[in-house]
């Protein structure tokens, strides 16, 4: 593990692995009781993710990557070892610093966008600052500045509804950034979206993580997204299958149908 | 490696919550209305259900207050015409306080001492009620079983028999009749009973002897007539006889007498030939539809006992004297109204016994209470299911919002607000609503004496608990599946849609 701990802003230049470790899981297994069986959704996961890096997670479905996604975003709690987020231990948290976790360190993207119907694009966006306590003038300039970098400015007014899947989920992504979290967790970003909408995401999130140095981890079938990525990560039957730098594996893009790796 | 500092998460001001909890209704405004209408409904069937009850009791009193004095009228007529039999006599007992007027008349007639009337009371207020009761209440076949043919005090009389007596042990033995006393204390009582029968006959004897005084006093005339034309020397009379009235009383007895009197020469104008066909021209109707109360209708006003007066003065003949009205136009006009008034009360008085009785919880009876009870139930189950189901189909959002950093109490807060709002719509629109319909259905069914006698404090009273229990109950029944929402992990939650 890298030692440089003088690091602030991530430098693009460095490679992702002397940058430090913002993710560390250890011996992460978690297991559901249906009725009788147990059902292993996690058999032992370790891994580390560097501050900055881009990190997709392939698997089949069932494999045991969405589980891996909610223990690393706190979203649900592992039957035994550990997830570390810039060295805290999730498990030791109570449910409201949780909360104040979710609210400031991670950012969240959903296949479904999980927009709040009922507010604006730019109340969506907003909301996670009223939960982290910004005053509403200094939340709605912020607002209007993240819907910007996601080119979405001229339309902070329209509902969900009355906007497409990419813009929908551009807005997520803006959400996703509202309190600046060092890490996004996106499950299948593009996986409800057309070539084109998925585009206007992958450029989105590509210059998130070029540009600002999130750490974006993000599970996903997207050819495309997947050759932006640093590294990648195969997950089968709730174990980590391979981790390989993403210059070492060959993607094809811009076929429909092109195989996963090789 | 710079460790985050982890705090707790900001709690959010309550004027954020509203604000937040309002767009969100605004958006679900048909949903959320449909709730309040749930609600809104299942408050207005309780306050209908609550002032309709508290109107009737009301109304009732308010009926018992005005047909008080007739009814004390009734009761003179009924004591100066006739002795009463000894099972009017136990109903008497029953309510006369010792040493009250009445008290001390059957102590006079029976010449008893106040022990033996004190022991004749206990008698009939705590045991010969409940005995009787418990023959009347038996099914016609475990009667016959039990006591063969006989009904009414003469069970009494045939039970005292010792091998009658004995008949009816065994036969209770067997039954699946049940009297909640000793079979011992009915044996008791059944001797007590027989001995202080003497008693009983005395009273009523004297009784009788008073009738007989007053009659020969009054010289053949009916005691209404009497008491139309009474003063205080009434008084003296009837005390001769064995019987007290005070002043106030005989006020009240001569006013209800000569309204009595007054009717029946009315009534008896009426009859003359002619009036018939005249009253149904002025009526417009039939000569065989008009009676009566149709009579009394058109009296009650100048023009009509005008009408009436002059028409008895042209067909009235000097010589039978008999028809002749001898009231004034505003005699005529004044019996005529209190006749409708009597008559409508009567009406009113016969429904309203229905809805109330003195028996039961809070002065309902058992059909009110149970009717009660149930739009309770009804309230709890809807609104219940109402709040379960608002909540439950927004667990997604719920699991949304606390991915973007909502505390657990935020999430409570967020609904318990949006339930007390939707209940203070739905209770106050439901009890405005119950309200008017309690009101109206009270107006119905008792007419015009249900808005005058509305009692508003008690309406007030019940409408506050019919608001508490529909915000309550709101809030009560959101407050659950929130806190299971609220609890749950957000993927957890998300997994259950």
């Amino acid at each position: 593990m890298s030692e440089d701990a003088k690091m602030t802003t991530p430098d693009a230049a460095q490679k992702p692995a002397q940058r430090g470790v913002i993710i560390r899981t250890r011996d992460l297994k978690k297991s559901y009781q249906m009725g009788e069986v147990t059902t292993q959704a996690l058999r032992g996961i370790d891994i580390e993710l560097y501050r900055g890096e881009f990190i997709c997670v392939m698997g089949p479905s069932g494999s045991g990557k969405s589980t891996f996604f909610n223990m690393v975003g706190g979203l649900d709690s592992p039957t035994s070892g550990r997830v570390f987020i810039d060295e805290v231990d999730v498990a030791q948290l109570n449910a409201i610093e949780l909360a104040f976790l979710r609210c400031r360190k991670i950012g969240y993207i959903f296949q479904t966008y999980n927009l709040v119907q009922y507010m604006t694009c730019l109340e969506n966006v907003t909301v996670p600052m009223a939960f982290a306590g910004v005053s509403a003038d200094e939340a709605r300039e912020r607002g209007m500045n993240l819907l910007e970098l996601v080119g979405l400015a001229d339309r902070w007014f329209h509902k969900p509804i009355e906007m497409s899947g990419g813009q929908q989920q551009r807005t997520a992504i803006a959400r996703s950034m509202a309190n600046n979290p060092s890490v996004l967790l996106c499950d299948e970003p593009t996986g409800n979206l057309d070539l084109k909408t998925g585009a206007e995401v992958h450029n989105v999130l590509q210059r998130l993580n070029k540009e600002r140095g999130v750490t974006i981890l993000c599970a996903t079938h997207d050819h495309r997204l997947i050759s932006m990525a640093d590294r990648i990560m195969w997950v089968r039957d709730g174990q980590v299958e391979r981790v390989a730098d993403r210059s070492d594996v060959t993607v094809q893009t811009g076929t429909i149908g092109g195989k996963e790796d090789e | 490696m710079k460790a985050v500092q982890i705090q707790e998460q900001t709690r959010l001001p309550l004027g954020k919550c509203i604000e937040l909890v309002l767009s969100g209704v605004k958006y679900r405004l048909f949903r959320a209305s449909i709730t309040v209408a749930i609600i809104a409904l299942a408050t207005a069937f309780l306050m209908t259900m609550l002032s309709e009850s508290v109107t009737a009791r009301k109304v009732a009193d308010a009926i018992q207050v005005r047909t008080a004095p007739r009814d004390r009228f009734l009761f003179w007529v009924a004591r100066t015409s006739a002795a009463m039999t000894p099972s009017q006599l136990d109903a008497q007992l029953k309510v006369a306080e010792p040493d009250s007027a009445r008290w001390r008349e059957f102590k006079g007639w029976g010449k008893l001492s106040d022990t033996q009337l004190t022991q004749l009371a206990a008698l009939a207020t705590e045991q010969l009620d409940d005995y009787q009761k418990f023959f009347d209440e038996l099914s016609e076949g475990n009667r016959r079983h039990l006591v063969g043919r006989v009904s009414g005090t003469e069970i009494f009389e045939w039970l005292l028999d010792e091998e009658n007596f004995d008949a009816f042990t065994a036969r209770m033995a067997k039954s699946d009749a049940v009297l909640d006393k000793p079979l011992g204390d009915f044996r008791q009582f059944l001797t007590d009973w027989k001995q202080t029968q003497p008693l009983r006959q005395a009273i009523c004897t004297g009784h009788q002897a008073a009738v007989e005084a007053f009659a020969r006093q009054a010289g053949g005339r009916a005691p209404r007539d009497v008491f139309a034309v009474a003063d205080e020397n009434l008084i003296e009379i009837l005390t001769g006889a064995g019987m007290e009235m005070t002043t106030e009383d005989l006020e009240v007895v001569r006013q209800q007498a000569s309204l009595s009197v007054d009717a029946g020469r009315i009534a008896s104008a009426f009859n003359i030939p002619g009036v018939k066909s005249e009253l149904a021209k002025r009526r417009d109707l039939a000569v065989s539809e008009v009676n009566l109360p149709i009579l009394f209708q058109e009296l009650d006003s100048t023009g009509g006992a005008e009408w009436f007066v002059e028409l008895n003065a042209t067909l009235a003949d000097d010589a039978s004297g008999l028809a002749k009205l001898q009231l004034s136009a505003e005699r005529v006009r004044q019996v005529a109204h209190s006749k409708l008034g009597e008559s409508q009360l009567s009406v009113v008085e016969a429904t309203v016994s229905q809805d109330t009785t003195s028996e039961g919880m809070l002065g309902f009876s058992g059909r009110t209470l149970w009717l009660i009870a149930v739009s309770f139930l009804v309230c709890i189950v809807g609104i219940a299911n109402a709040m379960l189901m608002s909540v439950t189909e927004r667990f997604r959002e719920i699991a949304t919002m606390k991915c973007l950093g909502a505390t657990d109490g935020f999430i409570m807060i967020n609904f318990v607000l949006e339930s007390v709002m939707q209940g203070i719509a739905g209770g106050v629109v439901g009890t405005a609503l119950g309200f008017l319909l309690g009101a109206g259905r009270s107006w119905a069914k008792y007419g015009y004496l249900a808005i005058e006698q509305l009692p508003m404090q008690q309406i007030l009273s019940v409408a506050g608990l019919s608001l508490f229990v529909g915000v309550g109950i709101s809030a009560m029944a959101a407050v659950y599946p929130a806190w299971i929402a609220a609890r749950l992990a957000p993927m957890e939650a998300m997994r259950i849609e």
